[in-house]
């Protein structure tokens, strides 16, 4: 009788570790795999391990020579040029919007939503086009600006979301003792958007750093970014050279994901879709 | 800035295809202390938000002293408002949100700061300057936002409902301690309120709003005493209608009065008429009330509340007068009669 109930605990206790071990595979295999692939010196067919680990692939891939400084720095600039560019367009959207009455807010937001619904193959190829017709391809400017199309998405939505949360008689009250809209925005609004201003950066951010489809079409091959680069790495059979540029590429986004998890209250997410 | 008078000049207001005021006319003399008052959705928020610049009016003239300023932007007017949910700047200390409004008008560091010293000290809140916002309870919040409204010495202070967010405890004492503040400082004050005993106890003048419309503009004794119409009336408390009949004390086609005027007599001991109401019924029901127990009583096809010292017990027969002082006559119209 113990033991039944027992085995029926254990075997209640035992589904759901289970499914979290699943969930780790899934979600840490792929990383684990990577970071073998960073540190491995030779991994040959039968072998399940590597058979030597080393560092000799990151002195490779930071020789001058190798393109990984400037990809890193071409990737850099690319996201902030673009966070610039999605948060000077979003933050005057997002505050119009926010003071929208809702069916036409909800209406325009979902517009915005458009470009993520298509695939973005086919938006991209056109793009590339007709950035050839306007001198675009293979410029930072075309980098940037295919960059910030999703980059706007997020930026203007979490932007919205952000200036909504801001009370509007608080702006009436400033208002009211002798402050001009403009400087009412900057001393009232503004500060209380900022968490969720800063929230929208990030993704933004993160977002270019991580954008390839895009990149590939416009910048290829006069603007290599790190996943331009690790792209050509996996191509050519180089995974140890892909696996760097990974980790690399981690370094901002774990940064950044710590900043998010400072800034971004749950109060301004829940806002987005209101 | 000094004192102001306040003036309007049939000031009408559309929001969004609604017609929320129609062509209102009022003056508030300079130092006197005004309550809007009226139920939910008269316009008397409205009223008072087209006074600070929030509502722009259709048509009408808004006048401070001597300048008209209904074609200003907020900013410029001068109007000092206290909002119903206090507005305070929660990414600002206390002292920074009593300051603000002085930085704006360009007034030096050590000046700012002293003058929300003095400020923090007549609202009886010495020291909290250094405080966040967050910490503070809401009669603390309230004191702050009357606070930031007066500091910049406006020549007219605008309070939306500033008592509606706290305690019945916390309410009355602030009522209170407004209103004295308001005497000391001698500030032209527009009061919105929903609340009869708020504005009674408060006000100098009270207007009586509904429906985008004035009703009524008289002192707190004078419109307690004679309500302009049968509404008018129900809304401060008038709690029994009784259709007059030819033996009453007073012509009328309908009589109000407050049930705390209805007094219940034995049967056998009737009133002599002539300077009484006399209505005789059954107790429906008998509550107790604290001081006393409130009576409902049938009355032919009418239900009269009144008061009683003592417990009826349901079902008696009873006699209930209302002395001709208490009687509000109201004819066909349901506007008041004059007497």
């Amino acid at each position: 009788m113990a033991f039944a109930s027992l085995a029926r605990r254990g075997a209640a206790n035992l589904l759901p570790a289970v499914m979290i071990g699943l969930c780790a595979f899934v979600v840490f295999g792929p990383l684990t795999n990577l970071f073998l692939w960073a540190f491995a010196e030779k991994w040959f067919f039968p072998a399940r391990y590597p058979t030597e680990f080393g560092f000799d692939f990151w002195h490779r891939v930071f020789r001058p020579r190798a393109g990984a400084w400037t990809s890193l720095f071409n990737s850099v600039w690319i996201a902030l040029a673009t966070v610039a560019l999605s948060m000077a367009l979003a933050v005057p959207a997002g505050y119009a919007l926010a003071r929208l009455k809702l069916p036409a807010r909800a209406a325009i937001m979902l517009i915005f939503l458009l470009p993520q619904a298509f695939p973005s193959l086919p938006i991209f190829v056109n793009i590339a086009q007709m950035f050839y017709g306007l001198g675009l391809n293979g410029t930072y400017t075309g980098v940037v600006l295919v960059h910030s199309l999703p980059g706007l998405v997020y930026a203007v939505w979490i932007a919205t979301a952000a200036f909504s949360a801001v009370d509007r008689t608080m702006e009436e009250a400033a208002r009211n003792l002798g402050a001009a809209p403009l400087r009412t925005f900057r001393d009232i609004t503004l500060p209380q958007a900022f968490p969720g201003l800063v929230a929208a950066s990030i993704f933004v951010f993160l977002d270019s750093i991580d954008e390839f489809t895009g990149t590939f079409f416009v910048g290829t091959p006069d603007i290599t970014t790190l996943p331009i680069l690790m792209f050509n790495a996996s191509m050519g059979g180089n995974y140890q050279i892909a696996a760097i540029t990974a980790l690399i590429l981690l370094i901002p986004s774990i940064g950044f994901m710590l900043v998010i998890e400072r800034f971004l209250k749950a109060d301004v997410l829940s806002r987005i879709g209101r | 800035m000094g004192v102001e008078a306040l003036e309007l000049q049939g000031l009408s207001i559309r929001l969004g295809g609604a017609q929320i005021l129609h062509d209102v006319s009022l003056s508030v003399p300079a130092g006197s202390f005004t309550c809007l008052l009226g139920p939910s959705g008269c316009g008397k928020t409205t009223l008072l938000r087209s006074i600070a610049g929030f509502a722009p009016p259709a048509s009408g003239d808004i006048r401070l002293g001597a300048r008209s300023i209904a074609g200003l932007p907020p900013e410029k007017r001068g109007t000092a408002m206290v909002f119903q949910s206090y507005a305070l700047w929660p990414h600002m200390t206390v002292a920074g949100n009593l300051t603000y409004p002085l930085k704006l008008r360009g007034i030096a560091r050590a000046e700012r700061e002293e003058r929300a010293e003095q400020m923090l000290e007549l609202l009886g809140l010495p020291g909290y300057g250094a405080r966040k916002v967050g910490s503070l309870s809401g009669g603390q919040r309230q004191r702050i936002a009357l606070g930031r409204a007066l500091i910049i010495d406006p020549p007219i202070l605008l309070l939306d409902e500033p008592l509606s967010n706290l305690d019945a405890a916390i309410r009355r004492n602030l009522r209170g301690e407004l209103r004295r503040l308001q005497q000391r400082l001698g500030i032209t004050t527009i009061m919105v309120t929903h609340d009869q005993e708020e504005a009674l106890a408060m006000a100098d003048t009270i207007v009586l709003m509904r429906a985008g419309q004035v009703v009524q503009v008289a002192s707190p004794q004078d419109l307690y005493a004679r309500p302009a119409d049968l509404d008018a009336g129900r809304f401060l408390g008038v709690d029994n209608v009784v259709a007059a009949r030819p033996d009453d004390p007073v012509a009328a086609a309908t009589l109000g009065f407050r049930s705390m005027d209805a007094r219940i007599r034995d049967t056998a001991l009737e009133e002599a008429k002539g300077n009484a109401l006399v209505r005789h019924g059954t107790v429906l029901d008998c509550a107790y009330t604290g001081g006393g127990y409130h009576l409902q009583l049938e009355s032919g096809a009418e239900v009269i509340s009144a008061v009683s010292g003592v417990p009826v017990a349901p079902g008696s027969q009873v006699c209930v007068a209302v002395p001709t002082a208490s009687l509000m006559a109201f004819g066909t119209d349901q506007r008041l009669l004059p007497n």
